[in-house]
């Protein structure tokens, strides 16, 4: 009767412990109610601290995006390197998954043909895919350059590199098809 | 007729690079940029011999076509569209003979200039493949245009307006345009695909105006109603004339690339890829 009333018990306070474990985690990781850029980012970084949070990164980064476009400015730039750097200091984030979010919405360049190491005539035989990802990537910068940072100089060049870089590729892939055609 | 501009183009580049083939081939590179050669002896000779069968098709039927234009101006302002009076009537034969050696003029040269714009654009296209399609990668013609190679580098100076004008005004503000900023590498790249694509719209351009021409067979002409006749001259003159002389100079767009500087950014260095 006694292991019984043991059993039970154990249960009980089991189901208990497992019960306020659940929503405890959850608002350890809930999406921090900041209203402003940089307290958004200390309470995020500090949750990311917390190992059972990082899979709330994807979370984190796009209510910053939210937040730092209600409040366009040259410093949101830092506040999204701090919690990049976080996220892959905690290994919430690979490096490679934070360099590619950093360079897509803050560098004028377009990150998405970086990472790309085939020769041209082989990497650019599927026009449509590669504008997709140009076209992606520069929406992702209109975003960081223009709304949230509003550097409109990196934004134009932004622009500008997606003009050339669509001529040069145009040019590129039809002299490599000319030139399959002819063999 | 949006098919014009292009052509237009092509033939502005090819005289262009003509002129200063020197100092556009990309041989010239900056300090920090990687070294491409996609203006090379054949490229530039089929460019020379484009330049000068356009100069030359430009000059023969500049006189032409103003001539015609005179004349068709003068016989609408006359009312002679509806009078048989001998004026008109020798005014209309005057038109129609101008008219026939237009096309006649056209169909001999066009040939020609077909050949060397294909010349050149084969010569570009087997460059590009070469220097560009097989030697580098998404990631590597990006850092050319940025005008590159390793590390972030200054800018050059930024491009004026350049002037707009018939084709064998474009000499000037070519060449000032390329003394000033059009022999870094990243630059002569888009210019090369520029001229590359324009050169291939323009062959097909070509191919169509040989076909227009084609089918205006001049001893038909002399049977033609004048309204008829107006219809096709106003089609080929135009195309003519657009393909010659142009409306659009987009040398400034061409140009104007991969020359403003990219800021330093060491404090995210960590997180900027090259």
């Amino acid at each position: 009767m006694k292991l019984v009333n043991i059993l039970l018990i154990s249960m009980a306070l089991g189901s208990t412990v497992a019960c306020s474990s659940v929503p405890q985690s959850r608002s350890v990781c809930a999406i921090p109610d900041a209203r402003t850029v940089d307290t958004f980012v200390t309470a995020a970084k500090y949750n990311l601290d917390n190992s059972s949070c990082m899979t709330s990164f994807g979370d984190y980064f796009d209510r910053l995006i939210a937040l730092s476009r209600e409040n366009p400015g040259a410093n949101n730039k830092q506040a999204f390197a701090d919690l990049i750097r976080s996220g892959i200091t905690n290994g919430s984030i690979s490096k490679r998954d934070g360099m590619a979010r950093f360079n897509a919405y803050f560098e004028a360049e377009f990150y998405s043909l970086k990472t790309d190491v085939r020769s041209n005539c082989v990497a650019l035989s599927d026009r449509q895919n590669d504008m997709r990802a140009l076209d992606g990537e520069l929406l992702k910068k209109r975003i960081g350059l223009l709304e949230i940072i509003g550097d409109k100089e990196q934004f134009r060049k932004a622009q500008q590199f997606y003009q050339e870089l669509t001529v040069v590729m145009d040019a590129v892939r039809h002299s490599c098809d000319a030139a399959l055609a002819r063999r | 007729m949006s098919n014009v501009i292009p052509s237009i183009r092509g033939f502005s580049l090819a005289l262009a690079i003509t002129a200063f083939g020197g100092v556009t081939t990309a041989h010239a590179v900056t300090a920090t940029g990687p070294s491409v050669n996609l203006f090379n002896a054949a490229t530039i000779e089929s460019l020379s011999n484009t330049s000068k069968t356009a100069r030359a098709l430009e000059s023969s039927l500049e006189k032409v076509i103003n001539q015609l234009e005179t004349q068709t101006a003068l016989y609408e302002s006359a009312g002679c569209a509806s009078s048989n009076d001998a004026g008109c009537i020798q005014l209309r034969k005057g038109v129609k003979k101008n008219y026939a050696e237009l096309l006649n003029e056209i169909q001999e040269q066009l040939p020609e200039i077909k050949r060397n714009i294909t010349s050149t654009r084969d010569a570009l296209g087997k460059q590009m493949v070469s220097e560009l399609g097989r030697k580098m990668s998404p990631g590597d013609l990006q850092r050319l245009l940025a005008g590159r190679h390793g590390k972030l580098t200054p800018s050059a100076p930024a491009l004026g307006k350049a002037k707009t004008g018939r084709l064998s005004g474009l000499f000037e503000g070519y060449y000032n345009l390329v003394r000033r900023g059009g022999n870094s590498s990243g630059n002569s790249t888009v210019l090369a695909s520029q001229l590359y694509i324009d050169a291939v719209h323009s062959a097909n351009y070509l191919d169509l105006i040989g076909a227009e021409i084609d089918s205006q067979h001049t001893e038909l002409l002399l049977e033609l109603e004048w309204g008829e006749l107006t219809a096709q001259m106003t089609g080929t003159v135009g195309n003519v004339k657009q393909l010659l002389w142009g409306t659009e100079d987009m040398r400034q767009d061409i140009l104007n690339v991969g020359l403003q500087s990219s800021q330093p950014q060491e404090a995210y260095a960590d997180l900027y890829v090259d």
